[in-house]
């Protein structure tokens, strides 16, 4: 690869670097999981394969066990899904769905892939700086994230990994933003953009406006870590000291809109694609981006439901309370109107179709359980548990996870002039799906008899005894999942190299980026396009019509 | 020569991107400086009740140096806007001698601040000691470094409109860099209210 490529400005350049580097992120994460499912399992035995990661003893002790979960939410959140749901896909599709040349600020953009694979090497170093790891969970929580409950380089480092991904964040938020508000093609009004430009633009105002909350966060949990200060050290504890609530408060009012930052994305993308291999318009696509802009809207004003157990004032947490639970009537009008787009379709099951129903049924799942924990007396029992684990990964996790691979099929053709194999991704399809339900349904239902997350051993507790079964049981479907994946990972490498080649649009999909070539050329179209029409109106022959008029 | 401009051109379509681009990044920064404010709002809130602000023995931020301070800062938003006005009306030698009077403004408040903290640790508020004096310290110091960012990005429009890069129609920069730099300047002052005044 020559250097002006690596170095290059061009949106599809970075947003594949940017693919990339989600992807690594992923299987980093995925590994850790299967690590973690191991511990889970089998605590105090020594790990087959992977050992050497643990010292002599091959074992993965408590302390690193807690150094793994810390890690591998980090990884997925931010240096997995993040990079590939809004990195990848926004950088890559945004210009060609706008029909647009490049993005608005091409600099910025290389500067903010730059900038998040800095975060990444940061992150690094901060996993193997051997003063060890960053060991407070993914959220960071002091009084554990201070020096006094977890000292050394590491999780310092962690938090300017945190601080340096966020930069990168709003650096693309400002980008995408611009982009999709001054570069769309003649023609491309705001309500003809695929939905799947709807999810980005949306994602990209919360991320512009929440992640630099984190950054804050971070920069005063690295001033008492680095300087001495005492924010996030309770005044009971030592005099002149602050309140780790305060922490709290700055980090759910960013990582509340964050589940919906990497969620959003997953919904635009699951909106276009139900439509497009049904061979019928999106229905109510008025009321879909009505719905997603009352989700963005609503998600700034729900943070609280994560502290109802901080002896908040239960009139608080009542407003929380309901304010959460509406935010469950748009994602309702959003499910029935994929229901409504599917109704009396021809669907075609390629896998892209497939993972976007994968989407539906674990969101669904995920969303039931969130009215139990948006529900405060429930949540007062169940808070801390496995349910909570098992929540939030069936909606962050399985459904972004799963949308993010529907868009890796349906647009391979269109990045890397290949085509993936079918028969394969169907494969990967059923070995993801299952498996991800049955694991998380396990989390769900060991939550609900009590068990606490981050346990590191549940049979130290005689009344979690019976559960070590179960517990094996979703040890082995996590093994298979992760299995799974290495089915993506060989269609994905060998269809690089292998795959047929692309043709510029062998379905007929009408939105723009369909209208120029597989791979698109440097600056996208040969003329600018006209757009006439919506992203998913028909021509009365079981077709779409394309949006534009473009040469070919 | 007099030059006739209309009175509303209509930008280009480079101007409003980088209008949407600037003002997507002050809306990211204000809740930056936002969330801040939030945290010492909450942590002084969050003190026992009846405990004295400053705490006992502590000594009071002084209020004298900080208030000019204020106004140098607030005066030099005022000078940007009649720099920006000097552009629009294609007098370049004027938007010259404003934009040095901002960064001589700018500078002034700089030395202020340093001189406020040196008065601070003069009276015995080491940074770290206690939040009161780390709160201080943090905020002003988090808005001091902007208004660093700030000057050298005013300081770098002074080549560029030498060249003549800017003409009345054409100055997306500077409009960005005046936008930024009220940014700053209304940060102070939520940061003034809260840990000069409260």
């Amino acid at each position: 690869m020559k250097l002006r490529s690596v170095f290059s400005l061009d949106h599809k350049v970075i947003g594949l670097s940017y693919l990339w580097l989600g992807l690594v992120g992923l299987l980093a994460g995925g590994v850790m999981a299967m690590l973690i499912r191991f511990s889970v399992a089998n605590p105090g035995q020594p790990v087959p394969l992977l050992g050497f990661l643990f010292g002599p003893s091959h074992v993965i002790s408590p302390a690193a066990y807690t150094q793994l979960f810390t890690l591998h939410g980090t990884v997925m959140i931010f240096f997995a899904i993040t990079p590939i749901a809004i990195g990848a896909f926004g950088n890559y599709l945004i210009p060609l769905l706008v029909g647009a040349r490049d993005m608005a600020f091409p600099r910025l953009n290389a500067a903010s892939f730059w900038v998040q694979a800095a975060a990444s090497v940061v992150l690094v170093v901060a996993a193997f700086d051997p003063s060890g790891s960053a060991a407070a969970g993914w959220t960071g929580y002091p009084p554990l994230s201070t020096n006094v409950g977890t000292p050394g380089l590491g999780l310092t480092l962690w938090a300017l990994a945190l601080i340096l991904a966020g930069i990168s964040s709003t650096l693309g938020a400002i980008n995408f933003i611009a982009t999709t508000l001054t570069l769309r093609a003649p023609g491309m009004t705001l309500m003809r953009m695929p939905l799947t430009a709807w999810g980005l633009f949306l994602t990209s105002i919360l991320n512009a406006l929440f992640v630099p909350v984190i950054s804050a966060a971070m920069m005063l949990l690295l001033s008492d870590r680095v300087l001495g200060t005492r924010f996030f050290v309770a005044q009971a504890l030592v005099p002149g000291g602050g309140d780790p609530l305060v922490y709290l408060h700055l980090f759910w009012i960013f990582g509340h809109p964050e589940v919906y930052i990497l969620i959003l994305p997953t919904w635009g993308v699951v909106s276009d694609l139900l439509a497009w291999y049904s061979g019928r318009p999106a229905w109510g696509y008025r009321r879909t981006v009505a719905a997603l802009c009352a989700v963005t809207l609503l998600s700034g004003v729900v943070y609280g439901h994560h502290m109802y157990t901080t002896s908040m004032s239960p009139l608080l947490g009542r407003g929380f309370m309901v304010l959460t639970m509406v935010i469950s009537v748009p994602a309702t009008v959003l499910f029935l109107d994929w229901m409504g787009t599917l109704w009396g379709g021809k669907l075609r099951f390629e896998p892209a179709l497939l993972f976007s129903l994968g989407v539906m049924v674990v969101f669904a799942a995920g969303g039931l359980t969130g009215l139990y924990l948006a529900d405060v007396p429930i949540d007062l029992y169940l808070h801390d548990t496995y349910f909570v684990v098992g929540h939030f990964h069936l909606t962050m996790a399985a459904a972004v996870v799963l949308g993010m691979f529907a868009a890796v099929y349906h647009w391979y053709d269109k990045m890397f002039g290949r085509v993936m194999s079918r028969t394969l991704g169907i494969v990967h399809f059923w070995l993801t799906l299952v498996p991800l339900v049955v694991v998380f349904t396990i989390m769900l239902w060991m939550g609900h008899v009590g068990l606490p997350r981050r346990l590191y051993d549940a049979s130290t507790y005689e009344v979690f005894r019976p559960l070590a079964h179960v517990n094996r049981i979703g040890t082995w479907t996590a093994y298979l999942l992760g299995l799974g994946q290495l089915v993506f990972v060989w269609n994905f490498v060998v269809s690089l190299f292998r795959g047929a080649r692309a043709e510029a649009n062998a379905f007929g999909f009408p939105s723009l980026e369909w209208s120029t070539s597989s791979p698109p050329p440097v600056e996208n179209f040969v003329d600018e396009p006209v757009v006439v029409r919506g992203p998913h109106e028909q021509d009365g022959h079981g077709g779409f019509l394309p949006q534009g008029k473009v040469r070919p | 020569m007099t030059q006739v401009i209309p009175l509303r051109a209509r930008p280009t379509r480079e101007a409003t991107t980088a209008r949407i681009g600037m003002i997507v990044f002050v809306a990211g920064w204000t809740m930056m400086f936002g969330a801040l404010l939030v945290a010492y709002v909450l942590l002084r809130t969050g003190q026992p009740e009846g405990a004295p602000w400053p705490p006992a023995g502590l000594p009071r931020v002084p209020r004298l140096l900080p208030t000019v301070a204020t106004f140098v800062l607030l005066s030099s938003s005022g000078t940007f806007t009649l720099a920006l006005a000097a552009i629009r009306g294609a007098r370049p030698r004027a938007f010259a001698r404003w934009l040095w009077a901002t960064l001589l403004l700018a500078v002034v408040f700089l030395g202020l601040q340093t001189t406020t903290w040196l008065g601070m640790q003069h009276l015995g508020l080491a940074h770290a000691a206690s939040l009161y004096a780390a709160s201080f310290f943090g905020l002003t110091f988090f808005h001091a470094l902007h208004v660093v960012v700030g000057v050298f990005g005013l300081a770098s429009l002074l080549p560029r409109s030498h060249r003549g890069a800017f003409s009345a129609h054409h100055h997306t920069a500077v409009r960005s860099w005046a936008l930024y730099w009220h940014f700053v300047d209304v940060a102070w002052l939520a940061f003034y209210a809260a840990v000069v005044l409260w």
